[in-house]
């Protein structure tokens, strides 16, 4: 159906562990996927493990976050003409069995979430994340009039608007919520898709009690700036 | 024509007002000189030191000041104009590097893509 086959988008910072399964995990999918593994100053050996996989690596030379690495995944996509591109996490949270469930979302979308909350799940949810789920949903409806449930989840898929999009602008800091802000303003649309993540294969939350009520705030603070933004900022 | 009795600024006070200003004032004009600070960066602290030295040499356009704004003693206005001074210059800081995290950002994922097409490149002979 599509000439050009789907870019998928790996950001990885230290994961070693289950980089290696997460891509062979897709190929199971699909044999075609064009897989990028954005390697983000990981100082394990990310980047040995995946060139075991005949994949293309982009080695950052250091460590740009979460929101870095996922445009520099996009802009790949986008210099080399990709239609379609997914998001995936290396740590296999994201079951690659739901991929078609995203493209399929795509047709009615720019960009589609795989998110947790839209149905009941198994995942098992850290009490203050999910207070900070419903509030960054509730911010996110009052300032975009659309609800999205799971604005924090990094499963996700964008078209050739998207990818466009996203490779002049995605947010550096908390870029979950705050590019589907960006995006809503800019007058795209997202659709959302429930999946069941998995526990991560390797690797911890850092997050303290603490901490997260600290990020909560801050991401809230986030989203609002986001969505007093009155230009689209580019990269320059 | 004074709302409130000006406390008296010793000669001393201003004497180590127009020093201090003086030098704040050469150290600048020396940065940019020899090319340490570039322009852009310095208008405002050009500007931050030389109202400071107005300021401190005219004593009444202080006293004229603090009485516009309502504080009452007229040092207190010379301190406020330096805070909002460096509060401007912090502002605009963050600006400043903001937009070097934006052009460090790319920079690094150009460099990325370059790795990538050297190593296609070298895979390819």
């Amino acid at each position: 159906m599509r000439k050009k086959p789907t870019c998928i988008v790996i950001p990885a910072f230290n994961e070693e562990h289950s980089i290696s399964k997460v891509i062979k995990e897709l190929r199971k999918i699909n044999t075609t996927f064009h897989i990028v593994v954005v390697n983000d100053g990981s100082s394990d050996n990310t980047k040995e493990v995946a060139e075991k996989e005949k994949v293309v690596i982009l080695n950052l030379p250091f460590n740009l976050g979460i929101g870095g690495a996922i445009q520099t995944g996009l802009r790949y996509a986008d210099e080399h003409g990709f239609g379609v591109a997914i998001q995936v996490d290396a740590d296999g949270q994201h079951n690659p069995k739901y991929i078609p469930k995203l493209l399929e979302g795509l047709e009615k979308a720019d960009m589609v979430i795989g998110g947790r909350y839209t149905a009941p799940t198994r995942y098992k949810t850290p009490f203050l994340r999910l207070v900070g789920i419903k509030i960054f949903s509730k911010l996110i409806e009052l300032t975009c009039r659309q609800k999205i449930y799971d604005s924090t989840s990094g499963y996700r898929a964008f078209n050739k608007r998207a990818i466009s999009f996203f490779s002049k602008y995605y947010p550096q800091e908390f870029p979950e919520p705050r590019s589907i802000v960006a995006f809503l303003k800019n007058g795209y649309k997202i659709k959302e898709v429930p999946v069941e993540m998995r526990e991560r294969l390797s690797g911890k939350s850092s997050v303290t009690p603490f901490y997260s009520l600290y990020l909560m705030l801050s991401i809230s603070i986030a989203i609002l700036f986001e969505s007093m933004r009155t230009e689209e900022k580019t990269y320059e | 024509m004074n709302e409130f009795a000006q406390g008296p600024v010793s000669l001393r006070a201003k004497g180590v007002a127009i020093i201090g200003s003086v030098i704040l004032l050469s150290i600048i004009i020396f940065l940019i000189r020899k090319g340490y600070l570039k322009s852009g960066y310095s208008i405002l602290w050009f500007f931050v030191a030389g109202s400071l030295l107005i300021l401190s040499l005219f004593t009444d356009i202080l006293f004229w000041f603090s009485n516009l704004i309502g504080i009452e003693y007229a040092p207190a206005a010379f301190f406020s104009v330096m805070l909002v001074g460096i509060i401007a210059i912090t502002i605009h800081y963050s600006t400043v590097l903001s937009r070097h995290e934006r052009r460090i950002k790319k920079l690094s994922q150009e460099n990325a893509f370059l790795k990538n097409k050297l190593e296609e490149i070298k895979a390819k002979k």
